[in-house]
């Protein structure tokens, strides 16, 4: 199931993250073919996903990058 | 195979460069401690000591090859940056919207969306 809201996504990437830092992963699936791409935060129990294929789009990707180089290195 | 930052970012721009006709790439985040892959101890045995570091454990993959490194806090913005800009030469075929969104007009189709909601 995708979610739709980027915020909503965002929001509950974060919070999944901060129950669970040991086992949330956040991956990001690029086809370069179609030139789509889907998000997905995981601890393997609760799975979010996101896809897209704008443009306009890059800074979300971006934005959700930054948010888990943050909250995975933050001490 | 454990490459280091910058060996890393390369190595995935290839990858990007092997899948540009089919296949796709994988780049997966996690946070990493070493004492979690302390293999000598057990499982429960395996405590974080107040002074150890989080690390940022990026993982990439074509299916076939697989790569990986580890980010350092020190290291997080220089990695951060140089990575954005490996995605940015290789995302080069995502959909422009016709009509060029403006902040007003972005503004305007959020408020639009959050309203069906």
């Amino acid at each position: 199931m995708y979610i739709e809201d980027w915020d909503e996504f965002y929001d509950k990437s974060e919070q999944l993250y901060r129950t669970d830092p040991k086992r949330t992963r956040f991956s990001f699936k690029f086809r370069h073919a179609e030139g789509k791409v889907v998000l997905k935060v995981t601890n393997d129990t609760v799975n979010l996903k996101f896809q897209t294929d704008k443009e306009s789009d890059f800074k979300r990707i971006d934005q959700i990058n930054s948010l888990f180089f943050r909250l995975t290195t933050e001490q | 195979m454990y490459l280091d930052n910058e060996a890393f970012l390369s190595a995935l721009n290839k990858l990007y460069q092997t899948t540009s006709k089919k296949g796709s790439v994988w780049v997966t985040m996690k946070k990493y401690v070493d004492s979690d892959s302390n293999f000598s101890l057990k499982k429960p045995d395996r405590v974080k000591s107040d002074e150890e570091e989080n690390k940022c454990l990026v993982r990439a993959t074509n299916g076939k090859k697989k790569i990986s490194t580890i980010v350092l806090a020190k290291d997080k913005a220089m990695f951060e940056k140089s990575y954005k800009n490996v995605l940015l030469i290789n995302l080069d075929n995502l959909k422009v919207e016709k009509k060029k969104p403006t902040n007003a007009s972005t503004a305007a189709k959020s408020a639009a969306k959050k309203s069906k909601v």
